[in-house]
This record gives C-alpha cells, sequence and structure tokens, in this order.
C-alpha cells in the first residue's frame, strides 16, 4: 500500500514553511516528512540512514523535490529512485525556482512526473500546492506496491 | 599546262614525275649518251621552269662570278626587281652593304676551297628590296658543277612573319618571367613529374629561403616537415594533383633555416596536349600571420564562449537564488495579512501591501533580466512569421484584458517577417503592449501595426496615439532599467524595449523610435541588413 505521506525536499527553511502553511491552508492534513538535503530525502525513500527499517514499500504519495540541493542534488536523487526497482514508479514533482530550460528538460529526461516553478507570488504559490494536493493525493491513482504482478 | 607524256590524269607539276625525268636526263648527260627522245630536254625544261616560276619561295641562281642567272617570280615579288632587270646583275644588289664583304669572302673561299662552309645549310640573313626596304630572309644555298663551272642557286624564304612571332614569343616568356619574378608574395616553383624543382621564382626564394640554383633539382618534399614527409604526404599530394588535375591544402612547410610557416599551397597537374604528364605547377602563400590571427580569433571565441557560461551560471543562481527570498517575503507578508490583519492598523496594513508590491516587483524585474539575457544567449531559428495575424492574436489578448477600453486596433494585412518566431514575437507583444499601457490614460485611443519606407527600406512600426514621450530622451528608451515614466503613472520593468532592442539586433536590424508628448508614440524597426 503506497502510504498517504507526503515528502518535502527542501532546504530553504523560508520555502519549507510557506508549503506546510499552504498546504495547511488548502486543508492538506497528509503526514508531511520534510528532509533538509538530498541524501536525507534517499534515506527515507530508501529506508536507510536515519530511517533505517522504514517500511519502503510504502512509498510517499508524493514526493516534492527541489532540485538545487546541498551534498546530494536533486536530480541526483530523481535518477536513483527511477533507477531502483523497489522506487522506481514513485510519484516525483519536481518543485524549484529555476526556470532554466536545461533543468526542464533533465528533469523530464530523468523521469519527474511533472515540473512546477515555485511563484514569487504566495498567492500563486498557494494556487499551485493547492493543485497539487487535488492531484496527487486525490485524483491519480498511485501505482501498486511493489510485488504485485500483472495478473 | 597538262602534259600527256608525264602519265594520264596526273598534273605535270608532280615532283615524282619531275623528279624522276630530271634524274633520267642527268643520267644520260653523265653517260655522255645522246637522248634517245629529242623533245624530252625541251619539255623538261620547261617543266622545270614552270616549276620553277610557280614555286612560293625566292629560287635565284648564280655564276661564279657571282653574277644572277636566274631569278624566278617568287625573287621578283620579294626583292621588287623584274628578272630581266636582275638578270647579269651582282647577288650583292640583293643585300644590304654590311652583308658584301662577308658574302663575298664566303664565296670566294667556296670557289677555291670548295670547303662547304654554308653551302647545303639554312641561314638567318636579310635581303634588300629594290626600295631600299630590308627583311629577314632564310637562304637555303646549293651548289653544283656543270663541266668545271661551278654554280650557286639559293632558295629564299621571306621570313619576316616568322621572326615577329619569334619576337612576340620572347617578349611573352619574357613578360611571363618578369612577372615570375616579381611576384614577392607567393613562391611558384614548377616540379618535374616526380616532384623534383625545375623553376623557382623570387618569391620562393624570399618565402622559403633557398637560392635558385640550391634548390633547382632537389625533391619539393624537403620544404615538408619529417613526420608529414615519413607519412608519405607529399607524395600524396602529387597523386592528388595528377588525380584531381589540382589539389590544394593549408599546412605547415619548413624553411631553408628549419623554421616553419603556415602555407596556403595549390599543385596543379601540367599534361602536354596529349594528356601526357609533364609535371607540376605550384604556387604556395605565406599564410602565417592571417593563421596566427585565425588562431587568436578562435582563442578570444573560446574565452567569449567561458564568459558565456559563467552568465549562464550567474543567470541560472540569479533565477534560482534571488526568487527564494522574495518568495519569503511576499509570502510571509502575506500570512501576516491574512492571519494577523486584526493586529495590525491600518497604518500597519498598508505598510505591508507596499513591501508585498515591492516583491512582486522585484520579481517581475528577475523575469526581465532574465529573458533579456535568455535572448542574448539562445540560438536563433529563423522562419516566416505571419506579422499580421501575430498582430491580430496580441490586439484580441489585450482587449480582452481590459474590454471597457476604446482601443481601435489598425493592423495591415498580409505583413510577413522572417526570423525567430519566440523572439519576433516577443518584440511585437512589447511594442503592442506598451502602446496599450500608455493609450490607457486616453479616453480613446488608435494603435497601428504596419510597415513603411524608411530610409529606403521596408521598416515594420507599431504607433499609438497615447502620452508619447519627449524626442530629446529618445536615446534612453532602449536601454535596461530606463524609464521615461514613474510607475505611479505607468508600470513597468525598463527592461521591455531593451529587450526589444537586442533582438531586432540580433537579427541584424534597427529600431528606432519617433514621439511627441501627448500625442503619441511610434516604434520603427527592421530586420536584416
Amino acid at each position: 500500500m503506497p502510504g498517504k505521506v507526503i515528502l518535502l525536499v527542501e532546504d530553504n527553511r523560508d520555502d519549507e514553511e510557506l508549503t506546510l502553511h499552504a498546504l495547511q491552508a488548502n486543508n492538506i492534513r497528509n503526514e508531511v516528512v520534510v528532509a533538509r538535503d538530498g541524501s536525507e530525502a534517499l534515506d527515507f525513500l530508501f529506508g536507510t540512514g536515519r530511517h533505517a527499517g522504514r517500511d519502503v514499500s510504502a512509498g510517499p504519495a508524493v514526493t516534492l523535490l527541489d532540485l538545487k540541493l546541498p551534498k546530494v542534488d536533486g536530480l541526483e536523487v530523481l535518477r536513483r529512485v527511477r533507477a531502483d526497482e523497489q522506487t522506481r514508479f514513485f510519484p516525483i514533482v519536481i518543485l524549484t525556482s529555476s526556470t532554466e530550460e536545461q533543468d526542464l528538460v533533465r528533469g523530464y529526461s530523468l523521469g519527474a512526473n511533472s515540473y512546477i516553478r515555485k511563484p514569487v507570488d504566495f498567492a500563486q504559490f498557494t494556487e499551485a500546492v493547492r493543485h497539487l494536493g487535488l492531484y496527487w493525493l486525490l485524483l491519480n491513482e498511485a501505482p501498486p506496491p511493489k510485488g504485485s504482478k500483472v495478473s | 599546262m597538262p602534259d600527256a607524256s608525264f602519265g594520264p590524269g596526273k598534273p605535270w607539276t608532280e615532283p615524282a614525275v619531275l623528279a624522276s625525268a630530271l634524274h633520267k636526263k642527268l643520267e644520260n648527260l653523265a653517260e655522255g649518251q645522246p637522248m634517245n627522245d629529242p623533245g624530252l630536254t625541251e619539255r623538261i625544261e620547261a617543266s622545270l621552269k614552270a616549276l620553277v616560276d610557280t614555286a612560293p619561295a625566292g629560287i635565284i641562281s648564280a655564276g661564279a662570278s657571282g653574277r644572277i642567272l636566274q631569278f624566278n617570280k617568287a625573287a621578283e615579288r620579294l626583292f621588287g626587281y623584274s628578272a630581266s632587270e636582275m638578270i647579269g646583275k651582282p647577288l650583292t644588289m640583293l643585300m644590304p652593304d654590311r652583308f658584301h664583304g662577308p658574302h663575298l669572302a664566303g664565296f670566294n673561299r667556296y670557289l677555291t676551297t670548295q670547303d662547304p662552309h654554308v653551302v647545303g645549310k639554312s641561314l638567318e640573313l636579310a635581303g634588300r628590296t629594290r626600295d631600299g626596304t630590308e627583311f629577314p630572309l632564310e637562304l637555303s644555298l646549293a651548289a653544283w658543277k656543270s663541266g668545271e663551272e661551278i654554280f650557286f642557286t639559293g632558295i629564299i624564304r621571306d621570313i619576316t612573319e616568322r621572326k615577329k612571332f619569334q619576337q612576340l614569343l620572347r617578349e611573352t616568356e619574357e613578360r611571363f618571367r618578369v612577372l615570375l619574378e616579381s611576384v614577392k608574395d607567393y613562391a611558384i616553383l614548377t616540379l618535374d613529374a616526380d616532384g623534383h624543382v625545375t623553376s623557382w621564382n623570387s618569391g620562393a626564394e624570399r618565402i622559403m629561403g633557398y637560392r635558385a640554383e640550391e634548390i633547382v633539382g632537389r625533391h619539393f618534399s624537403v620544404f615538408h616537415e619529417p613526420e608529414a614527409v615519413e607519412a608519405g604526404r607529399p607524395q600524396g599530394e602529387l597523386e592528388r594533383a595528377k588525380a584531381e588535375g589540382r589539389y590544394e591544402e593549408e599546412g605547415w612547410r619548413v624553411r631553408k633555416d628549419g623554421t616553419r610557416f603556415w602555407a596556403s599551397v595549390v599543385i596543379a597537374a601540367l599534361r602536354d596536349p596529349e594528356g601526357n604528364l609533364r609535371g607540376f605547377g605550384t604556387v604556395t602563400r605565406d599564410s602565417t600571420e592571417r593563421k596566427k590571427a585565425e588562431d587568436t580569433v578562435q582563442q578570444h571565441a573560446a574565452e567569449v564562449s567561458a564568459v558565456n557560461k559563467e552568465l549562464e551560471t550567474f543567470s541560472y543562481s540569479v533565477s534560482h537564488d534571488l526568487r527564494a527570498p522574495l518568495r519569503a517575503i511576499d509570502g510571509f507578508s502575506r500570512i501576516l495579512l491574512e492571519t494577523y490583519s486584526g493586529a495590525l492598523d491600518q497604518q500597519g496594513r498598508h505598510y505591508l501591501e507596499r513591501v508585498r508590491a515591492s516583491s512582486q516587483r522585484m520579481g517581475e524585474l528577475i523575469d526581465g533580466l532574465l529573458t533579456l539575457s535568455h535572448v542574448s544567449r539562445s540560438e536563433l531559428q529563423l522562419r516566416e512569421v505571419d506579422w499580421s495575424r501575430l498582430a491580430g492574436s496580441i490586439a484580441k489578448e489585450l482587449r480582452r484584458s481590459a474590454p471597457e477600453r476604446k482601443v481601435e486596433f489598425v493592423i495591415h494585412a498580409g505583413m510577413k517577417a522572417t526570423g525567430d518566431a519566440r523572439l519576433l514575437q516577443a518584440v511585437l507583444e512589447n511594442l503592442m503592449r506598451n502602446a496599450w499601457k500608455f493609450t490607457s490614460r486616453h479616453p480613446r485611443a488608435r494603435i497601428e501595426v504596419g510597415m513603411a519606407t524608411k530610409e529606403g527600406k521596408p521598416a515594420y512600426f507599431v504607433r499609438d496615439d497615447g502620452a508619447g514621450f519627449d524626442m530629446a530622451y529618445a536615446g534612453k528608451l532602449f536601454g535596461a532599467f530606463q524609464r521615461l515614466h514613474d510607475g505611479d503613472e505607468f508600470e513597468g520593468t525598463g527592461i521591455g524595449l531593451a529587450t526589444v532592442e537586442r533582438i531586432i539586433r540580433r537579427h541584424s536590424g534597427r529600431v528606432w523610435a519617433e514621439g511627441e508628448v501627448q500625442k503619441g508614440a511610434a516604434f520603427y524597426f527592421t530586420i536584416g541588413s
């Protein structure tokens, strides 16, 4: 069973707080796990380090992934998730300030499900988060957990 | 006059027949036999006379006295004397004075020694005509005996034309030689079919350092670097020239003193009219300076590309790093306004609004700057753009943004523009939005998008009858962050026209504006030079 956890990978405390506020403002009550760098995100996703022993098959309902991160950057996190049999179907939404074409291209090439630019305007940002929650937590049909076979 | 006795249907002048008859007569004479055919002598003499008279060359015979015995028609034409005038006259009459002495000396020597000094050879001499004109002639001299008497017969050809031709040839060769010699900037040399130097000009000496006598005969591979010779390149070049007629390349060559120079080389195969390879002509230019300049340009290009790379990194961090704090300022002030508005009085809320407005404006500025830098960096993809249609759709969008406004759009039909579609759209959007913005204080407005001829060239324009501007500040319009109106009057970042200017410049065009305060403004631009 995919969990209902939202993984927020964000190194900027302001953006973290604003994102949490926007989720709350939109009545999205799912548990939010915050990873402040790429390596922490990988620990959560693969059940290693601080998250050793976590049931990995219960992946986050959606991962909101910033690109510019300390230690391991967002694109590398994406690459590793897509390369692993257990995690490759996890929905990953890139949520970043960058509108650089190269980031968009790399993000999609590595298999991002979506690419969202954080607007400067907080009203627009809140709106974006509302759509995100609605789509990924309610509308989107999550992939079956690892191990289930096509009958 | 045809004569049947010399064979049916054959012309009586046929040399072979004549020669055999002559031979026969001479044989008979030598044997002292009387001739069986009494008419033969006359016939032979008649035909000989005809032959001599119709010969194209002058034929003059003389006895041992040096007096003329025979003077044919061609000789008459050559010298301007008639035969009757000349028979019995001395040969010296036909020569310029300076030849008289040598002629007589040679003549007498032959008579005494019979040394065939000139007899039987062709000589180039000069003749003198009746009117004293000299002309070059070729003399073939024969001496013969009849009994004990010696006779001379000379065949004379006017070689004026040949001399002229030879002179022309000499002059042409000389001109060519002078030309080759005077070419100092090119090494021009010829090679034999195996690649050995056969000729060498002063340009070759100047560029490669060898004197002609040092290099003629040596193989041209001495001009190549040892590695090139080892790799068989010199032979390869000749093979290519042989196969394709011509071989061209640029590469390093070596001078006599061992220094290198960057050479532009052309090798052409030289063939005779039958197509046999006679050798090669090669022209070499020392292009070292140009090569250096090109290398410098390349180095600069690499530096520019490195700077561009840095710029890219910079704009990346601008887009990423400057946005985050702005979002925080905007976000937290908004949360404060919405959630804690009760704790603030009106003045406090006003200040917060100002904070938010400023952060949003800064966001726009950053976006504008990024667009501007993007315009400079992105590669142009040229294609034809339907300018009229594009203007129409922008007008529609503007109308939708403020349906209450009374603005008349006049868009010329059938306009096309060739350029990068995305960038040209940005140009038209900027200009039309500007027109829309600066007419907003007028109750009615007219915005025209069209083409006009400016300074003989087609120019696109966007014209409005809005706020306009003072032409004194026209130069400031296209600078980044330059604004002619304050932010309260008309909002804007001051980057739009700078972006327009940069896009037009990248399309090798020019943009300029005409305006008058409260009468309106017109922006013109051209695309392509």
